[in-house]
């Protein structure tokens, strides 16, 4: 079953045995004292067993650097502790108490330490992987000479996202190392009974790179593949899949009765179990059993105290709810604090008529000349398609390819590697051809990007812009608008211009964002002659969480956003025909969303519509409704109205079209209705 | 008779520039024959005769039309 890399008889020193002798059997002490705690009603939490695995993360973690990088699981204590995460820390993260790496936000699927190159750890079963491609990614783009290894159960190798990650990874070469746990089940199922390969890292050969098997109980062996794979990364070679094999010796989980398991086999395994493995070689290499016995009880007591520790620790004080969701301020995110926005820089001097993907063009470029820090990344991006809609037409000949860099179609690897590069200090921009295309990656947006800064008690950031397209009317799977997804995310701000100036002014500050940022551009004013706009050639900032009032007017308040503002703008225009006086206030950003400046439009005014291409039912219009509603009902002289699309896909037909979309009718009768 | 319309080259194209003629009012054209140069935001393309014909121009070179718009018709031999 297994093959071993070649073994250099230097690594057998009394010292390096000892060492690894050390590491591995802190694992099996943490995890023993874990499930002690455990079933022994000390703490109640969730918590997946790492016993007979210790091995590999031993082996895997002697062939790194101190600052090469590790992304990891919810299985997380063999990594955690083999990459040096300080114990104290784990275990009160694993415990939920404010002593944790993550002050007790992430528990076992929220353990990072930067400090020590543990970057992110999740608990989605094979997202880690795009996420680590991105940290490769800016090890590469910087030169940095850091390898980045990502740690998954042989179960993930079932799920799209790790394909997608090997597929890039080989692709660019980035200095990557995919470690497979074989721990020969995945959660309640065994291997057999899911794939038909024998090998796991057979998959390696589909993608062009390295794959190695290796005795996952035997922590030298996993070493000498280790280094193998880390020199390769590190020489520029690109990745290797590792696979290690190790019965697992307990659950899935606490508390899982294991009825799947193979009980003779448990039996074996338990009898062939790494650590007594190890202590043979570390007693075989003349260090004498007293010492190794006084080892076992210095790793015991530092254990007990660790987690006992964190047992006594206090939980964090519910009123740090909302820290660490968005960078800044710990005031209930989705609102914008006024003073938070900060003021418009920029903006003045020359001017040139742009549309829409030109002003995004000229951020882009601009933000690339100004920052290295920035990249591209995204399908058909680079010249010469230069973008779907020549948002990023001649940027990859100016900046070069490694900077602007197409993809292939895979939109979790896109996602994930932006993810990844941000939280290793890049300000990527990424792009989604369609807003449409979200539910293929939505895992890396809502459950990663949006959570990371939270799930690390805000040790990790993710300062990424993801620019994308609503509103094409190109039929129900190029067209939706789908924001009110992704403003259902806490975590994520979203942005939706609607003149070329603000998508300038937007998209810059949204580079230069802690936080990550949706980008959405509407279909109908990229490109269009008569949506171009004046645009500022130089530097513009427009603040995030600022509306814009587009159209004064005294009468009622129509609230909208994107390529709806201009049909509110014309509706507006045959409102004044009859008399009625319509202010237009353009949100711009809907998270942070700046309240006040919708409440100050209504105080006058007091009546609302609001009106956005997304279906009404549960659209954001609906948020708008409740949040002016509950603050103001008193002065409301009419119920808020909203208009939106139809709750029907978006169709291909023109004629339904019309049908499905707000229209001038649509809002002039709202605001009629409204009036009476 | 066939009618030549402005074409929409892409989901975000709402109009397009004929460019230039490259055939006389009124000539004969083969199905494929290079008729006009038309330029968008994302493409500058040719576009050819749809069938063999007596060209008549209707646009006008150097103007911008929706897409849609009528630019030339061309009345099919012997039809």
């Amino acid at each position: 079953m297994t093959e071993r890399a070649s073994a250099p008889t230097d690594d057998l020193s009394p010292q390096f045995l000892v060492r690894l002798y050390e590491t591995a059997r802190t694992i099996r002490e943490f995890d023993d004292r874990m499930r002690r705690g455990l079933s022994t009603g000390e703490f109640m939490l969730s918590y997946w067993p790492v016993e007979g695995q210790e091995a590999i993360s031993t082996g895997v973690c002697a062939a790194l650097e101190p600052d090469d990088r590790m992304v990891i699981t919810y299985r997380c204590a063999a990594d955690a502790i083999a990459k040096g995460v300080d114990l104290d820390e784990l275990a009160g993260e694993l415990l939920g108490k404010v002593t944790g790496t993550s002050g007790g936000r992430g528990g076992a699927m929220g353990i990072n330490a930067p400090d020590v190159g543990l970057m992110a750890t999740t608990g989605i079963v094979g997202a880690g992987t795009p996420i680590a491609t991105g940290i490769a990614l800016a090890a590469q783009q910087t030169k940095s000479g850091r390898v980045t290894v990502v740690s998954f159960g042989d179960g993930a190798t079932s799920i799209g996202a790790v394909h997608e990650a090997m597929n890039v990874a080989a692709l660019w070469r980035l200095p990557i190392v995919f470690l497979c746990h074989n721990n020969l089940y995945g959660e309640g199922t065994p291997v057999a009974e899911y794939t038909r390969i024998e090998r796991l890292s057979d998959r390696a050969a589909g993608y062009g790179m390295p794959g190695m098997t290796v005795d996952g109980t035997d922590a030298l062996a996993v070493f000498w593949a280790a280094r193998e794979a880390v020199a390769r990364a590190r020489a520029g070679e690109g990745p290797t899949f590792l696979e290690a094999v190790a019965f697992r010796l307990n659950g899935h989980y606490f508390g899982d009765p294991c009825a799947y398991v193979d009980k003779e086999a448990l039996t074996q395994a338990r009898a062939n179990e790494p650590i007594g493995k190890l202590r043979v070689r570390v007693l075989a290499a003349g260090v004498p059993e007293s010492d190794v016995e006084a080892l076992d009880r210095r790793i015991a007591e530092s254990v007990d105290k660790a987690v006992s520790g964190a047992s006594a620790a206090d939980m964090p004080a519910p009123d740090t709810l909302y820290e660490h969701v968005y960078g800044g301020s710990a005031e209930p995110g989705c609102i914008s604090a006024a003073t938070d926005a900060g003021a418009p820089t920029g903006g003045s001097g020359e001017e040139a008529e742009l549309s829409l993907a030109q002003a995004v063009n000229q951020a882009l470029a601009q933000a690339l000349e100004r920052d290295d820090r920035v990249i591209l990344l995204g399908e058909d991006i680079a010249d010469p398609v230069g973008g779907l809609f020549t948002c990023t037409a001649g940027l990859s000949t100016r900046f070069g390819a490694d900077r602007v860099r197409a993809t292939p179609i895979a939109e979790q690897a896109i996602v994930g590697a932006a993810i990844g590069a941000a939280l290793d200090g890049m300000r990527p921009v990424a792009e989604l051809m369609f807003l449409d295309f979200l539910g293929v990656c939505l895992d890396q947006l809502a459950n990663h990007a949006a959570k990371l800064r939270f799930m690390s008690g805000g040790r990790a950031r993710v300062p990424l812009t993801l620019r994308t397209v609503e509103g094409a009317y190109s039929g129900p799977q190029h067209s939706q608008a789908l924001e009110a997804w992704l403003t259902h995310t806490p975590g994520l701000k979203v942005v939706v211009p609607s003149t070329p100036r603000d998508a300038k002014g937007l998209l810059t500050s949204c580079i230069e964002d802690d936080d990550p940022c949706v980008f959405i551009e509407s279909m109908q004013l990229l490109l269009a002659r008569k949506m171009r706009g004046p645009v500022p050639t130089g530097d513009v900032r427009v603040p995030l969480g600022r509306v814009e009032v587009r159209r004064p007017g005294k009468d009622v308040t129509i609230v909208s956003w994107g390529m709806p503002v201009h049909t509110s703008l014309e509706a507006a225009g045959k409102l004044a025909e009859t008399g009625i006086d319509a202010e237009v206030v353009d949100l711009r950003t809907l998270v942070p969303l700046d309240l006040d400046g919708v409440l100050e439009s209504v105080g006058k005014t007091r009546r609302l519509i609001v009106v956005h291409n997304a279906v009404t039912f549960s659209g954001f219009g609906a948020e708008i409704a409740a949040q002016v509603s509950e603050r103001c009902f008193g002065d409301l002289t009419a119920p808020v109205v909203r208009v939106g699309a139809a709750f029907t896909p978006v169709p291909r037909a023109l004629s339904l079209v019309a049908a499905h979309t707000p229209s001038v009718p649509a809002i002039v009768a709202a605001v009629q209705q409204s009036w009476r | 008779m066939i009618e030549v319309r402005i074409p929409k080259t892409g989901d975000a194209v709402e109009e397009g520039t004929l460019v230039e003629w490259l055939v006389e009012d009124g000539a004969q054209v083969a199905a494929g024959t290079p008729i006009y140069l038309l330029e968008t935001d994302k493409v500058e393309m040719e576009i050819e005769a749809p069938c063999a014909g007596t060209i008549r121009r209707v646009g006008t070179a150097g103007d911008i039309y929706p897409v849609g718009e009528l630019v030339a018709t061309i009345a099919e031999n012997g039809g």
